[in-house]
């Protein structure tokens, strides 16, 4: 079981797709790309096999000493523990989901395209099993570079301008995180005289305490640079662009994976490192968290666009994470990973099927829709099923999620304004409902236009993306004990870090 | 045989799951072309249902406070360990066996009723889901499995009222049910999370499944002992305000007519019989925990009765018949309200048997008249008695159980009565009273306009009811007749009203007071609309009232203006906000940086002739500081 294999497996794959070895063929490029994309996902479902539960720190250790950083000690040093495996299988399950979902969105430069997409899925992979702090931000870095092309060269609509937007904006982020980690290995070696980019030796007890100011300046040094990517208000204004602009499956892994990153690196970083300020900031985060619910919410009641409607729901739904990290149980937190997930499963459906509205209707605008459930029943039916999971409905995904939140964050010991803030936030589940039913109301329901009589019902491309996704959807709001024992001790471990 | 019965009970509610799977999977396949295996599996189910519900109150009545509870767990994180299961116990029994009767006697209806429809298979999928929910929401050990299956039943209302989604009034009237919901929703789900919350650790020490109904009490009191009264009376009003939700009460109330856009043995089954008294059950469940907000409770009576009253007003000026039919249960679920508020924990849950029967047998009436009229507004009907006497007589047994004249409604009603006596809230009594005036009044109304005085319509002939659309009907005129006679008694033993235990006077005067009220109500109804309806009350003021009237006191009015003039005006600007102040924040920085560059480049641009000129500028420039200071220098040390 070698993690660095995993991490790097895509980035192989992807030199292949873009040599002279690959012949330029669409199809040929395609179905090796699926293919792929169904070795990574079934090598990653082996670590979750391997996978011991009970132990709360990091498992499938690898590392490798690199000469030129022989100076002090860092080097390649790949390990998972609960949270990062959820989100490893995450990532590996969309981005294969997202690969199937290309076909009929990717037109030209299919070497391009499919070697910027195993660059992404590296870097992802990476900032999920990095072990050290430095190759996490190098694979933190590194992601921005495929996914600018991605959006630039295959999207729509104003895509420079949101390409950019994406990567001016995160690279903005990305200076404060790595000043915090330049202050955090200085501030570290100063008070125990190691040198050290490893993760679990500076999120272990510490004999030291850093310098006040110098803790605040790293603490929200990494805090900004996550919540661009989360996103949480008001730094996030890149997403809607960069959602709406970008072909449809990387919609589904901007929604589905890479905003999970920022939920990531505020459990990893903010709350191992500085488990005391987490606390301390625990009431603001959860203000923040509550302001993002219904702020993204209220302003995706005046969404003219279906998919910039999907993406301000994102904004909205990532206020959960916020929510459920802020209130530091062990309920709330796992209902803030679960939320990741739960998440990440039904925006990558909700894109995807924009996608294929736009694809046979040519328009994403809400009032030039109507009535399409006639010419659609599956798409319909799909579409229901998942905005009804999006709404928190029982027994789908969303409502484990939201209801451990909830439950967990009202049972902290935080003052009852906050619990009263907590109560209002909850309002968000009826703001989600209204817009979310009116759209789909208009959609699909309502008399057929004459100008759609011609479309047709889901290919077998699309139906099988949706019915995967489908399936997990149900069976983690059926069976959420699945999911919640695979983290739940690496949470409990970060939680006696307080 | 006993045991069987008990520990196998989940599957009354399986079973119907199990149909809707069979027919969603098969329905595709072309061995399935034939419409008789889904209605077979179907109307299977509901019977196997019943039947085992028969099995079970038979275990109940052996066995005094009969208590049974099995749970799996749901999920596990820390301490918090979540379970479903299911629980029987009288109410729980009683509740099955309403839903899975009502529902066997509906669902025979839609096999004839739909038969024509192309989705007939989608609408019986559907129908099977709502029972699932509806008979695990009524087996629920805890508050928990209760809300999900409470959201649940709201999808599947949501589906089937906007079964024909090709009109737009059927998808907007499926579309604001669920938002009306959401809010109950919205309200149950905070009350679950704040009453889980602050009793955490009764229930940990206490060993009993997170949430139980079994401990209520005692969670009510550890609530009582962590928190403020308030927070206790805000949890209490949670629930009542899901409770107005989904019983349809003032002021949330809205939605219900609109769901009449649905196909009418849904709106018999669901939107009448079954759903709706979700709310009513769910008080009831919680009931021990109400018990220790009086606040709360005397909350409950008024909104109920208020409803009963308000809702019966409506009622009396309505033409269409499924609306005047909603109106009619809304206001009966407010008679259900009231009882639960003064104690009538027992009365309120008679009152909810009855009612399921007879306006459930009222729906399906209503729908066989509008098949063989084909229009819905009883202005336009009339005399119909000679062409479906059948119907007509039907109807009437409605008509006599629901407004208390002798049949089951009047017994239900009675034991309301009792209890608002006794325990001296004489005010709700009289406004219950004259509620049950105008109930008399309104259900006549619409008999009479249906079915005597003269044909106002322009068909010849009309569709004659086949037997698929009788018997179903005559299967719930039985209990609609014979249920108050037969039960009154036993019912008081058989549901309890937990705690309290008021002592029942003798009140033989409400006896004689209710049937005065039934005479001058089937008086007034005579002298008012026997030959249609009487115009000639001319009063300006009643002919306003009548138009307020009709248009529901405006509530929908108001409700459209907080939201489109208010509401969304406020979400635009919000987005306007993000867009030209959060957004143009970020964009003007860019800008800056733009215009910086901009500025640079106009130097940077590659011409030698213009470096050159920037040199010579520079140099100059220089040469004259250079000069200015040198001069500025000399002439200090001239001086």
């Amino acid at each position: 079981m070698s993690l660095a294999l995993l991490a790097f497996a895509p980035l192989i794959f992807s030199a292949f797709i873009a040599s002279p070895l690959m012949p330029n063929n669409p199809v040929i490029i395609r179905r090796s790309a699926k293919f792929f994309g169904v070795l990574i996902f079934a090598y990653s479902i082996l670590f979750l096999y391997f996978f011991k539960p009970e132990y709360s720190g990091y498992q499938f250790l690898q590392s490798f000493q690199l000469p030129f950083l022989s100076a002090f000690e860092s080097g390649c040093a790949f390990g998972l523990d609960g949270v990062s495996l959820v989100l490893v299988l995450l990532t590996n399950f969309i981005f294969l989901l997202a690969l199937i979902a290309s076909k009929g969105a990717v037109n030209k430069k299919h070497k391009l395209y499919y070697s910027m997409f195993f660059i992404l899925q590296t870097a992802v992979l990476g900032v999920f099993s990095a072990k050290d702090l430095l190759l996490f931000f190098v694979f933190w870095e590194l992601e921005l570079i495929p996914m600018y092309i991605l959006i630039s060269v295959f999207g729509s609509g104003k895509k420079e301008y949101s390409a950019m937007k994406f990567l001016l904006y995160t690279f903005f982020g990305s200076l404060f995180i790595l000043g915090a980690i330049i202050a955090l290995v200085y501030f570290y070696s100063i008070g125990s005289g190691v040198v050290t980019f490893d993760i679990e030796q500076l999120a272990s007890v510490k004999s030291f305490e850093y310098p006040l100011w110098a803790e605040i300046l790293m603490f929200f040094g990494f805090f900004v640079g996550f919540a661009v990517k989360l996103p949480v208000f008001p730094l996030h204004t890149w997403l809607p662009d960069a959602h709406v602009d970008a072909p449809t499956p990387v919609s589904m892994l901007l929604a589905g994976v890479l905003l999970k990153m920022g939920a990531y690196g505020l459990i990893k970083f903010n709350l191992s490192f500085f488990p005391d300020w987490f606390d301390l900031c625990s009431s603001l985060i959860i203000i923040l968290g509550v302001v993002n619910v219904l702020y993204a919410a209220f302003i995706a009641f005046a969404q003219t666009d279906l998919k910039k409607l999907v993406a301000y729901s994102s904004i909205s739904h990532m206020g959960l994470v916020l929510i459920g990290l802020g209130a530091l149980t062990i309920v709330s937190m796992s209902g803030a990973v679960f939320q990741l997930v739960a998440h990440g499963l039904v925006s990558a459906a909700l894109f995807m099927l924009v996608g294929i509205i736009y694809k046979r209707t040519k328009t994403r605008e809400i009032a030039d829709l109507g009535g399409i459930s006639q010419k659609m029943p599956v798409a319909s039916s799909f579409a229901l099923l998942f905005v009804l999971t999006t709404l928190g409905v029982p027994l789908l995904s969303g409502f484990v999620a939201e209801l451990l939140v909830f439950l967990g964050a009202m049972s902290s010991d935080l003052g009852v304004f906050i619990k009263v803030f907590l109560i209002v936030g909850l309002f968000g589940m009826i703001l989600t409902a209204g817009y979310f039913l009116v759209a789909y109301k208009k959609v699909f329901w309502g008399n057929l236009l004459p100008k759609y009589l011609h479309i047709n019902d889901l290919t077998a491309h699309e139906l099988l993306v949706l019915m995967c996704l489908a399936v997990s959807v149900i069976f983690f709001g059926v069976f959420p004990n699945t999911l919640l024992g695979i983290f739940e001790g690496t949470l409990d471990g970060i939680l006696k870090l307080i | 045989m006993k045991d069987f019965f008990v520990t196998n009970s989940w599957i009354i509610s399986f079973l119907p799951l199990w149909s809707a799977l069979l027919i969603m999977f098969f329905k595709g396949l072309n061995i399935y072309e034939n419409k008789e295996i889904t209605s077979l599996l179907t109307l299977g189910a509901s019977f196997l249902g019943f039947f085992w519900s028969l099995g079970l109150l038979g275990c109940c009545l052996q066995i005094a406070n009969f208590n049974y509870e099995i749970m799996v767990p749901f999920l596990n994180v820390g301490l918090l360990s979540l379970s479903f299961g299911f629980l029987i116990d009288n109410l729980s029994v009683l509740m099955l066996l309403i839903v899975t009767s009502v529902s066997f006697a509906v669902q025979l209806y839609s096999r004839t009723y739909m038969a024509n429809d192309k989705e007939f298979h989608r609408f019986f999928v559907y129908l099977n889901l709502f029972n699932f929910s509806m008979l695990s929401l009524v087996m629920s050990p805890n508050l928990l499995q209760m809300y999900v299956f409470w959201e649940l039943v709201g999808v599947c209302s949501y589906l089937l009222i906007g079964f024909w989604f090709k009109r737009p009034s059927a998808a907007k009237a499926a579309t604001k049910a669920f938002l009306i919901n959401r809010i109950g929703d919205f309200a149950f789900l905070a009350s679950i999370c704040a009453l889980g919350a602050f009793s955490f650790w009764f229930w940990k020490f206490s060993n009993v499944p997170f949430l139980d109904f079994s401990a209520l009490n005692g969670a009510a009191l550890s609530v009582l002992g962590t928190t403020t009264p308030l927070v206790f009376f805000l949890i209490s009003l949670g629930f009542v305000l899901a409770a107005c939700t989904k019983s349809a009460q003032i002021p949330l109330h809205v939605w219900l007519v609109d769901a009449m856009e649905g196909p009418t043995p849904v709106s018999a089954l669901i939107h009448a019989a079954t759903m709706v008294a979700a709310g009513v059950f769910l008080i009831a469940r919680v009931y021990p925990f109400l018990n220790y907000s009086p606040v709360a409770m005397s909350i409950i009576a008024w909104i109920g009765v208020l409803t009963a009253f308000i809702m019966a007003v409506i009622a009396i000026f309505q033409n269409d018949i499924k609306k005047m039919l909603a109106f009619s249960t809304s206001s009966q679920l407010g008679f259900m309200m009231v009882a639960l508020g003064v104690g009538g924990y027992s009365a309120a849950l008679f009152h909810l048997t009855t009612h399921a029967y007879f306006k459930a047998l009222l729906f399906l009436c209503a729908g066989a008249v509008i098949h063989s009229v084909n229009l819905q507004d009883m202005r336009y009907m009339g005399e119909l008695r000679k062409s479906i006497p059948f119907v007509a007589g039907c109807y009437l047994i409605g008509v006599c159980a629901i407004s208390g004249i002798l049949l089951s409604g009047f017994w239900s009603k009675e034991a309301i009565f009792y209890i608002l006596a006794d325990t001296s809230n004489f005010g709700l009594l009289a406004l219950a009273l004259l509620s049950s005036l105008l109930t008399v009044i309104y259900m006549l109304r619409s008999y009479f306009m249906i079915f005597e005085g003269k044909y106002n319509g322009t068909l010849k002939t009309f569709h004659i009811p086949p037997w698929g659309i009788k018997f179903p009907i005559l299967l719930l005129v039985m209990p609609s007749v014979f249920l108050g006679w037969l039960v009154n008694e036993p019912f008081k033993t058989f549901i309890k009203t937990p705690l309290a235990l008021p002592k029942l006077g003798n009140y033989e005067i409400l006896f004689a007071l209710s049937l005065i009220i039934i005479v001058i109500g089937v008086l007034l109804a005579f002298v008012l609309y026997y030959n249609g309806i009487k115009e000639k009350i001319k009063i300006s003021f009643i002919r306003k009232f009548r138009k307020f009237a009709q248009q529901g006191l405006y509530f929908n009015k108001f409700y459209e203006f907080l939201i489109e003039k208010l509401f969304l005006k406020i979400t635009r600007y919000a987005y306007l906000f993000d867009k030209y102040l959060v957004d143009g924040v970020v964009n003007f920085w860019g800008l800056c940086v733009q215009v910086k560059s901009k500025f640079l480049l106009f130097w940077q641009n590659g011409n030698i002739l213009s470096y050159s000129t920037v040199g010579v500028a520079g140099l100059c420039l220089l040469m004259v500081v250079f000069l200015l200071g040198f001069s500025v220098y000399m002439l200090e040390v001239w001086l």
